[in-house]
């Protein structure tokens, strides 16, 4: 019997997992695919909290103000690396260079020496699929008047072989490389020739007016990176990345090791089919796995499925529901406007929860079951897309859901 | 549903989010291999129309099935690549005839294990001359350098004795018949030490290397010869227990009798650790465990991530007193069965496993873990060849804590 | 150059094989279409190549032409067409008599039928329905619209004659009761001239009663507007028709990696009106659903919709009216406005099928080449439309990219194939795939993005396929960005393009949002609005 079963190991998932093993609950999390994380730029965005907790039914006015300040503390407590202050956001680079803000982001990304640099050396590493330096380099110079930006293009050894066939190698393939024994080795060498370049006498270093932009590479995690990195003498800029994203992979491999860490056990690569309940309580989650099914019992459920991607929800042609538990779901009587990257009204289908994030019914708001809270993308009311508050509301529920179990 | 329908369903749920292709091992280190994604939901929508892509690359997948574990949407990429693997044999296209002797060579895994235990130490001498290691790798395309596992005496079973209460069937698997007899008798012991008569039909091979190397045919005709050595005991509603993930997942995946003509039930399988764990939920485990001070590294092989049951053996282990496990949770050992003893493979197999290597070695060199402990019997091969650390089955430490060696 | 023997309003399938024909005759031609070619209802049809069976009963001339246009094509064209062969499918909910009325009429109308039974028909497509009764053979074909369009043109081009693509005509000009040019519009710089020519061709389709209408001639022209399906992937390896009469919803088209269910019929009021509605595409899902059960669990990725350019004559039974100078077939009409309204030198050209595009154009050529007194014959039934690929391009193509549909890639680059393939030997990194859905190389896009008549992302998409497939673009879009900042001056500003290409994708994924695409666009907001942050700016 565990504490506590969460379906879905995305981020809210794995940060209710764990608030709970830390509480010292025994926890079990089953997750079909890797989350999103692994999409995503790694940077967490809280949005305008002030002006959505005022939206009615908002997971930020559900909860208050108290639980999304936690998931914030909670996670740059975890990972001191991410780094945010309340209520501030802090500068960052799309793919495509151009500058965009963050309410939570790794050290490695903030984006603030821009504003004071005169130059930037645009590191372009060989071959790097979804990059694009010349569109980069256009989009900097726009967006920083007053700085130069050079473009040093670089060769690595270990891909040669890739070079030679024209295959291109992803950011994360990089970025894995840049952490190894011989990658570290090899980042030395390329920063030192870079700034032999570009910067030969150590004077220019120390005016400090010069940055580096470095895509494909992610620091955050790896402490003998961050070392190498620290010796270059000048600001290093990661860039968020075209998906998959080594940031936004390596935060999830990071909330993974730290789960298991503190005894929890995730079971990957299958689903939940359904979940046993008597009355108001939920009691067996069954699933998928191979060839016949398994069943887990718990105390306590939380799910975090992810909603429409996730496959939380599902919805055909005649009807949306609810995959595990067919609870009931909101679906907004609009479903589409025609300005894509507009507001979408289906985007806030999801569960109707009350101010525990417990599963409630629309008519009387009367409880569904006691003993399951939903969180993150599959709850209602909410899009991250439009109110750019993703990070935010996962990260607030997940803790709030942890430390209620 | 019909298998057109849920094949059609199946490439229908692809998002095109490459995660597979960012998390496959073999894509990582080999830039001749175009990634789980390209050969199996891209191609295959191409393949609808009669068109076959890719046909000598289709054989460098390592069937680890990472890309399935990995996926958002749950589609069988792994199957889709084996299907498109089938076609091209059928057609001729892919393999040069010293490959296709080779691996008909090395799919028969029974063959081959029951001509080396006629005299085993030979075999052995033989395996270890490093000539004949160069005429295998010049005729036949076995590496020189491959990590063969040494034969043992061969594994003997035991029909059913004395009529008990409680029965299992044992399937051993050919790594226990052929080249690990002792293990297959502490999982005996351990069985029987927990009250139960412990049958073992004559079984054949699990039929996983005949697919590996694309002997399908035989593949499919040896599982119905082990269904038929199952059915009298699996009708009686007799767990069938085996110690190898392998075998485990294989086994999971055999056609319900339904299918073979016999009556409906259940196929009862289940992984040695999946089993006892069950028992310990319901309270019928021995856990008169000796105290053991030991902490021990674990590897989950692919095809137990695939299983969907999670990691019983960490669960079990960790219930004995004085036992730590650290989940080395680094991906792919790079075996794959006979993958890595392949000339053309055999470096992949060992890059694809390099992280997995140095973490055992740093673990085992900082004090973290004293031994290495795995299920499977290619895995434990192919980490002690990398890492120089002694593996083993988990179930020795359960012998170890019964006092049964 | 500005004055020309003919100029040809439209570029269309009609209006791209007038083209072809006439600069064959020697005839020199200019064709002006407002958008890229094909952008109207060649793009947006059912990609059917008929064999005429489903006109036999109510239309025994159309379906005779058919037949025999179906014949020519396969010939001359065989790298437009895919020769997937067709069934007429009788299902329980559908009249014996009319089966026998089909049989009959088809014999009569030339067109071979083969009868199989159900359960070899299963064999063949097992996701047919079980509720089939009998199952017919005929030789229907599937055609690749833009690939014909675009081989005419460059084969015109070949031939010596000319087009201009986002060149809108304004008026046609009359002088003295006769034409002598029009006045035309580039819509990229804004610039207005005038093309001097003998003879105007009006085949502009949905648009023709505006280019007749400025000059004060009434066309008739009926907007019916069809809604069209795609589904993900191959779902049949041949056209599936049912067999009763001709009604909504009733064709399965596999086209390249897709299948196309249609069609729709309501008429419009204008061309412009092409979006597709969720009442038409639940309409086609639940008439579709005979032939193919189960059939809402299968991948839509997108609706589109036509207008078809009907002459209102083809409502009623036709009656041959030589006293109006209507050369009246009952799929398309020839209106010379000399004989009806007084006009020299122009004429229209209206209604028609894909099919038979070859001999509306050289019905079109046969009329303007006896007014311009060129006696030479037409070739265009017995004249290959594309050259053969060499076999030494087709090894250098697998070789280069062991992964990729290189056939298909070869087929759409034609005479720019070598190059491109060379440009892959130079750059191995050119042959990486950009569009990896439709498997479309960085090569092979960088070549249509340089190409003088691409103005827009959505020409790209129509020559390479490039978003086309089961993403929509939602990966393809960013990749193509640096090609086409690599030739800005001749796009829009690549935020404009970027959102500009996915409202139109949107536009026919609105429909259909449900099951995977839905979660599909769900990973395209993400990646565009918040990853990229291309809404903000």
């Amino acid at each position: 019997m565990w504490d506590g079963i969460i379906i879905g190991g995305g981020l809210a998932g794995l940060l209710a997992g764990i608030r709970a093993s830390e509480r010292g609950k025994r926890i079990l999390i089953i997750s079909e695919g890797v989350g999103s994380l692994t999409y995503s730029s790694g940077a967490l965005d809280f949005g305008d909290v002030e002006q959505l907790q005022n939206r009615e039914k908002h997971p930020y006015a559900l909860l208050g103000e108290a639980p999304v300040r936690a998931g914030m503390d909670y996670l740059q407590m975890l990972f001191p690396n991410y780094q945010g202050t309340w209520g501030v956001t802090q500068d960052l680079l799309t793919p495509l260079g151009s500058p965009r803000k963050a309410s939570l982001v790794p050290s490695g990304q903030n984006a603030e020496a821009l504003q004071d640099a005169q130059q930037i050396v645009l590191m372009a590493p060989e071959g790097m699929k979804d990059f694009f330096p010349e569109l980069i380099k256009t989009n900097l110079e726009k967006a920083y008047p007053q700085c130069i930006v050079y473009i040093h293009p670089f060769r690595v050894s270990a891909f040669e072989s890739w070079y030679a066939l024209g295959k291109s190698v992803t950011g994360m393939e990089y970025a894995r490389y840049w952490q190894s024994k011989p990658g570290l080795e090899a980042l030395k060498r390329v920063l030192y020739c870079m700034t032999q370049i570009f910067f030969p006498n150590q004077e220019s270093i120390k005016n400090k007016k010069s940055v580096i932009i470095f895509p494909g590479l992610a620091a955050t995690f790896s402490d003998p990176l961050k070392e190498v990195l620290s010796k270059a003498g000048l600001p290093v800029i990661e860039m968020t990345s075209f998906p998959p994203s080594a940031s936004g992979h390596n935060l999830y491999c990071a909330l993974k090791q730290k789960f298991k860490s503190l005894g929890g056990e995730l079971l990957a690569g299958t689903g939940v089919q359904r979940i046993e309940s008597q009355g108001k309580l939920c009691g067996k989650a069954i699933v998928r796995s191979k060839g016949r099914f398994t069943a887990f019992s718990a105390r306590s459920f939380i799910l975090a499925t992810g909603g429409i991607f996730g496959g939380g929800i599902e919805v055909t042609a005649e009807a949306a529901q609810e995959t595990v538990l067919g609870l009931p779901l909101y679906v907004p009587a609009e479903w589409t406007k025609s300005e894509f990257l507009g507001e979408q009204p289906y985007a806030r289908m999801g569960i109707e929860v009350d101010s525990e994030l417990r599963p409630i019914n629309s008519r009387d708001k009367e409880v569904i079951f006691e003993n399951l809270r939903v969180v993150g993308r599959m709850l209602a009311h909410w899009d991250p897309w439009s109110e750019n508050c993703g990070g935010g509301v996962s990260l607030a529920t997940g803790w709030f859901a942890g430390e209620k179990l | 549903m019909s298998f057109v329908q849920e094949k059609a369903e199946n490439l229908d749920a692809c998002i095109k989010c490459s995660a597979c292709t960012a998390m496959c091992p073999v894509a990582a280190v080999n830039p001749l291999f175009p990634g789980p994604k390209i050969l199996g939901p891209d191609a295959e929508r191409f393949r609808l129309e009669g068109l076959q892509l890719g046909t000598t690359l289709l054989n460098y997948c390592s069937k680890c099935k990472t890309c399935e574990i990995t996926c958002p949407s749950g589609v069988k990429v792994t199957e889709m690549i084996t299907r498109a693997q089938e076609d091209a044999q059928m057609s001729g296209a892919g393999k040069t005839l010293q490959l296709r002797v080779r691996d008909h060579l090395l799919g028969r895994a029974e063959y081959l294990g029951k001509l080396a235990t006629i005299w085993p130490n030979l075999t052995n001498a033989l395996l270890r001359v490093p000539l004949f290691r160069k005429f295998l790798e010049q005729i036949l395309g076995i590496s020189s350098e491959a990590p063969l596992p040494a034969y043992k005496q061969k594994f003997k079973g035991s029909g059913p004795g004395r009529q008990s209460k409680k029965q299992v069937v044992f399937f051993p698997g050919c790594f226990v018949t052929y080249n690990d007899a002792l293990t297959g008798q502490a999982i005996i012991k351990v069985l029987e030490h927990n009250g139960f008569e412990v049958i073992v039909p004559p079984f054949h091979c699990c039929g996983t290397p005949l697919e590996g190397n694309g002997l399908v045919r035989e593949a499919k005709e040896i599982v119905q010869k082990n269904l038929a050595l199952m059915s009298p005991y699996t009708q009686a509603g007799v767990p069938v227990i085996t110690g190898c993930t392998s075998c485990g997942l294989a086994l999971r995946e055999y056609p319900s009798p339904a299918m073979s003509g016999a009556e409906h039930h259940e196929l009862q399988t289940y992984d040695l650790f999946e089993f006892l764990w069950e028992l310990h939920e319901r309270n019928e485990l021995r856990e008169d465990f000796k105290e053991i001070q030991i902490s021990l590294g674990y590897h989950a092989s692919c095809h137990l991530k695939a299983q969907g049951i999670g990691t019983p053996s960490v669960r079990l282990l960790r219930l004995i007193p004085g036992v730590q496990v650290v989940d080395l949770d680094q991906g792919c050992c790079g075996l794959s069965g006979s993958y890595g003893f392949k000339k053309e493979k055999y470096v992949t197999a060992m890059q694809i496993g390099n992280p997995l290597f140095n973490r055992v070695r740093r673990g085992a060199a900082n004090g973290e873990f004293q031994t290495v402990t795995t299920e499977c019997g290619g895995c434990q091969v192919q980490i002690s060849h990398g890492s120089g650390l002694k593996t083993e089955h988990p179930v020795w430490v359960l012998m170890q804590a019964y006092g049964l060696n | 150059m500005t004055e020309y023997q003919v100029v040809i309003v439209g570029g269309g399938a009609t209006g791209v094989g007038i083209l072809r024909d006439l600069s064959m005759r020697g005839i020199s031609a200019l064709l002006l279409e407002q958008g890229d070619l094909a952008h109207g209802t060649s793009s947006r049809f059912h990609g059917l190549l008929h064999s005429g069976a489903r006109y036999a009963v109510k239309d025994p001339e159309s379906a005779t032409e058919c037949i025999e246009e179906n014949y020519i094509l396969k010939r001359i064209a065989p790298h437009c067409i895919s020769d997937t062969g067709g069934w007429f499918v009788q299902t329980q909910e559908d009249t014996p008599d009319y089966v026998e009325q089909w049989i009959e009429a088809c014999a009569k109308a030339h067109i071979p039928t083969h009868e199989i039974s159900p359960s070899a028909a299963y064999m063949k497509e097992p996701l047919l329905s079980k509720n089939v009764l009998r199952v017919f053979e005929v030789p229907d074909a599937t055609v690749d619209g833009f690939k014909i369009v675009w081989a005419n043109a460059k084969s015109a081009r070949h031939y010596g004659g000319q087009y201009k693509t986002y060149h809108q005509v304004q008026r046609v000009v009359v002088e003295k009761e006769r034409v002598v040019g029009v006045v035309t519009k580039n819509l990229l710089n804004g610039e207005e001239f005038m093309v001097h020519c003998d003879i105007v061709v009006n085949a502009a389709g949905a648009w023709a009663s505006q280019i007749a209408g400025s000059i004060g001639i009434p066309l008739d022209v009926i907007c019916d507007k069809g809604t069209l399906l795609a589904f993900n992937q191959r779902l049949f390896q041949r056209v599936i028709n049912r067999l009763r009469p001709s009604g909504d919803g009733d064709i399965f088209v596999p086209h390249e990696t897709i299948t196309i269910l249609g069609t729709t019929s309501q008429f419009v009021a204008s061309a412009q009106e092409n979006n597709p509605q969720e009442e038409e595409v639940k309409k086609l899902l639940s008439i579709g659903g005979h032939l193919l059960p189960g059939i809402t669990k299968h991948r839509v990725i997108r609706a589109f919709s036509g207008v078809r350019p009907l002459h209102r004559e083809d409502h009623d039974v036709t009656a041959v009216n030589e006293e109006e100078g209507r050369n009246v077939s009952r799929s398309f009409a020839l209106i010379d406005h000399e004989i009806q309204e007084g006009v020299q030198g122009f004429i229209s050209i209206v209604g028609g099928k894909f099919t038979t595009y070859r001999l509306m154009a050289e019905k079109v050529s046969d009329w303007a080449a006896a007014k311009l007194g060129n006696a030479t014959p037409c070739r265009t039934a017995t004249e290959d439309l594309l050259p053969e690929i060499p076999e030494y391009l087709q090894k250098k193509a697998a070789q280069l990219l062991p992964c990729a549909p290189v056939g298909k890639m070869l087929e759409r680059l034609q005479e720019d194939a070598e190059s491109v393939l060379m440009e892959i030997q130079r750059d191995p990194r050119k042959g990486q795939m950009l569009c990896e859905c439709e498997m479309v190389s960085v090569a092979e896009v960088e070549k249509a993005a340089a190409d003088v008549d691409t103005h827009h992302l959505a020409d790209i998409r129509r020559k390479t396929r490039l978003g086309m497939g089961t993403c929509q673009g939602a990966f393809c879009t960013y990749r193509a960005l640096p090609l086409l900042w690599q030739k800005k001056e001749k796009y829009d500003a690549l935020q404009d393009e970027l959102r500009d290409f996915l409202n139109q994708r949107w536009k026919g994924i609105r429909p259909i949002l449900w099951g995977q695409q839905l979660r599909e666009t769900e990973l395209t907001r993400a990646i565009y609005a918040s990853i990229l942050q291309v809404g903000e700016n």
